[in-house]
């Protein structure tokens, strides 16, 4: 399941992070979205662009474009 | 003297920190990137003197923007400085990637611990012996808001981390963070699941349908108070002060001394009618920047970023120019330096180029007068109406950007959402007086020499003789000369004009040019004059809203053009000042003919625009295909820039 499709408040596991972008993607684990860590979604925006998740203990708004990249699996 | 580095991951308060060592006033709020530029300054202790330095926050040592590369470039060239490297609390644990990756750098590091208090209060506590232990570094739990230089936080031991329980030539931020989860399970407790940044309320606000509907309010009740409720009562009250208590008695001493009349010319209407009357406003640009600093202050910034970003995506906005475009309310110039938090070149050209469209406090007392002037007390309508039709411009000129000339990239937001709080009055009110502050010095710096300087051309002709009336002043030539070019907008008046050529200067100067033009000597003598037919600058209602919505759109001051020109480059400043001139000709023409009831000025400011969009289209068209990759037949690729 992709990050955009998962339902809000339900805790998810990162499984795969397919990002094209090496750059981006190793921006996005310095920030906690590695594999293996739990995460879970809060609220999305007006047109379901963008999404709210906290990771790690952290709260961070990201794009659908990039949340389709990041691969999670329900606990 | 030794130097000290302030680093940190953003919106940590490292710039609180800063002003708390140096006892400075330096901006700070609750929003990641307030902080773009390294500041430093020089402080004794105990006879030694110590350079402390603000850095720019940054996650980690892999540079994502600018300012990372300011910050971490800093870092490498003062490898023996002392670093303040400070930790928020509330995220200790992504703080620390940071703080090991630095470690390998072999620096003189210590952790300072911010942002305790609502750490427990979020039911954790934190066992420092423990993680002093794991990380064979020295930390300390401190306020930033509070703390002074002491013995204790300059005892620095030479950092052994190598030595102990990291990895650290691991590249892979996983495996650091499996190291840091290690630490943190044995020194965090949590009693309760919590998570930092999000709170009650934002269950509640972060409603689509509730949170847009909510922030307009918030902007309509703040224009409210700053021009309809609190704000004219002060201004009026300080007008009364300000003319009984110095401007008065000075005349009068002048007066009674039998001093030139020139010379009293000049100290009662360029001196002291354009201080009393700029500095009449003070309260209203004081609620403004309150109101601002509240927004700042309180994390409801990033939730308009996080609520507006699909609208400005389809724009060709992104959600972190929300932060630009509302400080630029309070000055274009200070909030263009924020445009490097953009994430990639075409956002920060375009956030630069439309952010002079918001209308900063300089224009606040123009639109005051000149709309108390056309339509007496019930003028806030109008007001608010200026405020919104420079967002909507923006939108709409953000639209036609993305279209043609400034595509932007594949976009990438990402924002961490900070703690929603109460804005801490105390900062609030300081942040807003210093801005109050500099405003004030604007006016006695730069305005009162250059209306001292506009008095004489007023009262000059060309030959340097003192003329009697401003029709055989020099400017008067300068501006009738060219008058002709703002007939369509109705605003072709030598005095007009004037004001508006001054107003390049700095908008304030365009009060202060109303009042020498038309020999006001003070702020409700100029707002009956306005209306006077036969005063040098005098307004109908349909030549004043045309006035008014020239003066919002066309080009910013010259501090704000020199930033701009620092910041996106010259070739795009002149492009930003062209399309500003530009747009805001073709939409006061076109809002003066829809007054007017003029449908052929309409149809030709319609013509117009469709010919500056092709125009546009066409350079758009030139540029892709310059860049097309012309090393094989039929390819759609482009050559990257």
């Amino acid at each position: 399941m992709k990050l955009n499709e998962l339902i809000c408040n339900k805790m998810a596991k990162i499984v795969k992070i397919d990002l094209p972008d090496l750059k981006y993607k190793q921006r996005l684990e310095e920030l906690g979205f590695f594999i293996g860590n739990e995460i879970k979604v809060l609220f999305f925006s007006i047109f379901k662009q963008t999404l709210l998740v906290t990771v790690f203990n952290n709260c961070f708004a990201i794009k659908t474009n990039i949340a389709k990249y990041i691969e999670v699996k329900l606990i | 003297m030794k130097k000290i580095l302030i680093v940190g991951n953003p919106n940590t308060g490292k710039s609180t920190l800063f002003n708390s060592l140096t006892y400075s006033n330096e901006h700070v709020g609750n929003w990641h990137g307030v902080t773009v530029k390294e500041k430093s300054k020089i402080i004794k202790y105990k006879n030694e003197e110590f350079e402390i330095v603000d850095l720019p926050g940054l996650y980690s040592v892999n540079c994502f923007s600018y300012e990372e590369e300011v910050s971490l470039n800093t870092i490498k060239a003062n490898k023996d400085a002392y670093i303040f490297y400070l930790a928020n609390a509330n995220t200790l644990e992504r703080n620390l990637l940071l703080f090991i990756q630095l470690a390998s750098l072999n620096l003189n590091l210590k952790i300072l611990i911010n942002n305790y208090e609502s750490f427990e209060k979020n039911g954790k506590s934190l066992d420092i012996k423990k993680l002093k232990s794991f990380l064979n570094c020295d930390i300390e739990i401190i306020n930033a808001k509070t703390i002074k230089l002491n013995e204790d936080l300059l005892k620095f031991n030479k950092n052994k981390i190598k030595n102990n329980n990291f990895n650290l030539n691991c590249n892979n931020s996983a495996e650091i963070y499996k190291n840091i989860k290690n630490i943190c399970s044995n020194a965090i407790k949590y009693s309760k699941d919590s998570v930092y940044g999000i709170s009650k309320i934002d269950k509640f606000i972060l409603k689509p349908y509730f949170f847009i509907p909510l922030f307009i309010f918030l902007l309509f009740f703040c224009l409210f108070l700053i021009f309809f409720l609190i704000g004219p009562v002060f201004t009026d009250l300080l007008t009364w002060l300000l003319n009984f208590c110095i401007k008065m008695p000075i005349v009068n001493l002048l007066k009674n001394i039998n001093c030139y009349s020139w010379i009293i010319n000049i100290f009662d209407q360029a001196i002291f009618a354009t201080v009393i009357t700029l500095c009449s406003f003070v309260p209203q640009v004081f609620l403004l920047y309150v109101f601002l600093n509240v927004m700042e202050e309180s994390g409801l910034i990033s939730r308009t970023a996080f609520m507006l970003d699909d609208l400005l995506n389809k724009v060709g906005l992104n959600g972190k120019c929300v932060y630009t475009m509302l400080m630029g309310f309070g000055c274009n110039t200070s909030s263009c330096f924020t445009c490097n938090a953009m994430p990639d070149k075409q956002s920060k050209i375009k956030t630069a180029i439309l952010t002079p469209f918001m209308s900063c406090s300089a224009k606040l007392p123009v639109y005051t007068v000149v709309a108390s002037a056309i339509l007496g007390v019930n003028n806030f309508w109008l007001i608010f109406s200026l405020y919104l039709l420079g967002m909507v411009v923006a939108l709409l000129i953000s639209l036609i950007l993305e279209k043609t000339v400034l595509k932007s990239k594949s976009d990438k937001f990402i924002i961490e959402f900070p703690e929603l709080k109460f804005a801490n009055i105390n900062t609030v009110f300081k942040n807003a007086f210093i801005s109050c502050k500099q405003f004030v010095a604007k006016v006695f710096a730069i305005i009162l020499s250059m209306s001292v300087i506009l008095w004489l051309l007023n009262n000059l002709n060309f030959k340097f003789m003192f003329v009697g009336s401003y029709s055989q002043s020099m400017l008067y030539y300068i501006s009738k000369s060219i008058s002709w070019i703002f007939k369509p907008l109705g605003l072709n008046s030598a005095g007009i004009v004037s004001s508006l050529l001054v107003g390049l200067m700095a908008k304030e100067l365009i009060v202060s040019s109303m009042l020498i033009f038309n020999n006001a000597s003070s702020y409700q003598f100029l707002i009956s004059s306005l209306t006077i037919s036969g005063s040098a600058v005098c307004f109908t209602k349909s030549i004043g809203i045309s006035f008014l919505v020239f003066v919002l759109l066309y080009a910013p001051c010259i501090s704000t053009i020199a930033v701009m020109k620092k910041e996106i480059g010259l070739k795009w400043t002149v492009f930003a000042l062209i399309l500003q001139f530009g747009v805001a000709y073709l939409v006061t023409m076109a809002i003066y003919s829809i007054i007017c009831f003029s449908l052929f000025k309409l149809i030709i400011s319609l013509i117009c625009l469709f010919f500056v969009v092709t125009a546009l289209k066409l350079i758009s068209t030139k540029k892709i295909n310059n860049n097309k990759c012309l090393k094989c037949v039929n390819c759609n690729s482009y050559r990257t820039i």
